[in-house]
């Protein structure tokens, strides 16, 4: 039964390169370099979390960030090219990891796992098989069991579940509570009205905000069971893209880089013939991305987050839609 | 490669997973979320009331700085944790044995965290700074902490929590 589970994620070689080129192109702009300003810090900021950070004392020298910045983004320019993608993806999961292990040890952990892990566990995946400059053309369209997207499902539905059983046992389902409504008038106290956010709070009637909570709660617990079918846990993954693109509208907060992790599981049905013209524009945008911020914090209303957010929901949307015309179709009219 | 490797490497992968699994959760209960961890966040249901937050101020004669402009190279949604750096010393934070028992290393980072600004790195630090801001010596700051935020019936909230003078001599 666990072995037809985890056959049971199947995708094309194309498939995969495609989340594997996104992925690179999000981790150059967005991500890298990380963590180089841990050095304009006072060191008794250093607070770690339980993890690799807790063998040191204070933030490690500037030199070992740097280090571990350059193996990350060395690892992630083989990664796009094709080159050794076990390895490298391997090498690139480390280097986030050890990295944000150092960026979390301020004592606030910003939940980039899921986008961390994802080179590891796709390592033996296959997505370095076609888009590759290593390999040339090889035949992509053909799909296939993949057990690492089935354990990438399951991270996925664990990670997702610990966030809605922690609001379960917290008393989101309590009908005299709202605490929707309260993250967002404490978000826009911390970090500044948003416009969707203050239109809500002022003229949205307690109720809605008491259903977004019970919708929260099972949606984020839906993650879990979704993974025994893969179909089930694209639909989930689609409510999740709109889900997060909505967090945005809303809360002015970032989950784009779940986003990326969702594209793994995406049937980009079109793409068919492969084509090695198709790297020049991700490569543009991956090395100019990678060089303009450079010597930046990471920016979180960066124009590649509000695209990737406005993609992914755009495409849960189009998914959803043509689940439900295929069964009004396959039904007939008088079905629906 | 064939089904059957296929199907073993897959076996052993979610053998990892859930070792992994069984690890974060023990480490969860015992010393606290760690890193990494398979988790998002949890937004824990808190009860509907006045909503405020603490905002530090550093206030140096004229000039008023916030986390912003004592932190401009750092992610924006880490800032807010930085401030804590300023926060009066604790003994809160020494209190962890499981997690000493563990990694000893950790007590040393949590008694230099728990006197934050007592500290003279963070005295030498925040002096640097200062100067860096106003572009002159700066003898002395006063770090005010602010409750900011509004009433359950929509008023607003701003009231002065905290405040510590801190007086740069030679040294810091």
């Amino acid at each position: 039964m666990i072995d037809r589970w985890l056959l049971s994620y199947r995708a094309r070689p194309i498939d995969l390169a495609v989340c594997r080129i996104i992925y690179c192109v999000f981790v150059a702009v967005i991500y890298l370099p990380n963590g180089m300003w841990l050095a304009s810090i006072p060191e008794t900021a250093y607070h770690p979390k339980p993890g690799l950070a807790l063998f040191f004392t204070t933030f490690p020298p500037h030199n070992v960030i740097l280090g571990l910045n350059v193996v990350a983004s060395a690892s992630l320019a083989a990664l796009f090219a094709g080159f050794a993608t076990p390895a490298a993806g391997l090498a690139l999961s480390g280097s986030l990891v050890a990295l944000n292990s150092f960026v979390y040890s301020i004592g606030k952990i910003t939940h980039t796992i899921l986008l961390d892990i994802l080179p590891a566990v796709m390592a033996f995946s296959g997505w370095g098989r076609c888009l590759s400059i290593h390999r040339g053309r090889v035949a992509c369209d053909e799909a296939r069991p993949c057990w690492p997207l089935a354990i990438m499902a399951a991270a996925t539905g664990v990670a997702m579940f610990t966030a809605g059983w922690a609001k379960l046992t917290t008393g989101w389902l309590d009908p005299s509570q709202h605490q929707t409504l309260h993250y967002a008038m404490s978000n826009m106290i911390g970090t500044g009205a948003h416009p969707v956010a203050a239109g809500l709070v002022a003229h949205a009637p307690l109720w809605t905000w008491k259903c977004l909570d019970y919708i929260t709660v099972l949606f984020e617990l839906a993650f879990l069971p979704a993974i025994l079918s893969p179909l089930v846990f694209r639909v989930v993954l689609c409510v999740a893209a709109i889900f997060h693109l909505g967090v945005w509208l809303t809360f002015g907060i970032f989950f784009s880089h779940n986003v990326v992790v969702y594209s793994a599981f995406v049937r980009w049905r079109r793409v068919k013939d492969v084509r090695m013209s198709w790297l020049v524009l991700p490569a543009v945008v991956l090395v100019c991305g990678y060089v303009v911020t450079l010597d930046r914090p990471l920016a979180e209303n960066l124009w590649l987050n509000q695209a990737i957010l406005v993609a992914g929901a755009a495409i849960g949307v189009s998914y959803l839609a043509g689940i439900v015309l295929n069964r009004y179709r396959q039904s007939g009219p008088g079905s629906l | 490669m064939h089904v059957s490797e296929r199907v073993a490497a897959g076996r052993l992968a979610l053998a990892a997973f859930a070792l992994f699994l069984g690890a974060q959760f023990e480490a969860s209960r015992y010393v606290g979320e760690p890193y990494p961890a398979l988790s998002m966040p949890a937004f824990p249901g808190l009860p509907d009331s006045d909503i405020a937050i603490p905002v530090l101020h550093v206030v140096v004669g004229q000039h008023i700085f916030g986390i912003n402009d004592l932190f401009p190279n750092v992610p924006d949604n880490l800032r807010q944790y930085l401030g804590d750096s300023f926060m009066p010393a604790t003994k809160a934070q020494l209190d962890r044995p499981a997690l000493y028992r563990v990694f000893p290393k950790a007590r040393v980072a949590n008694v230099n965290y728990a006197r934050r600004i007592e500290s003279p790195v963070v005295r030498r630090w925040l002096r640097t700074r200062l100067e860096t801001l106003t572009g002159g010596s700066v003898p002395s700051a006063e770090i005010q902490w602010v409750r900011e935020g509004r009433t359950a019936d929509g008023r607003p909230i701003r009231t002065a929590t905290d405040s510590t003078v801190v007086t740069f001599d030679g040294n810091d």
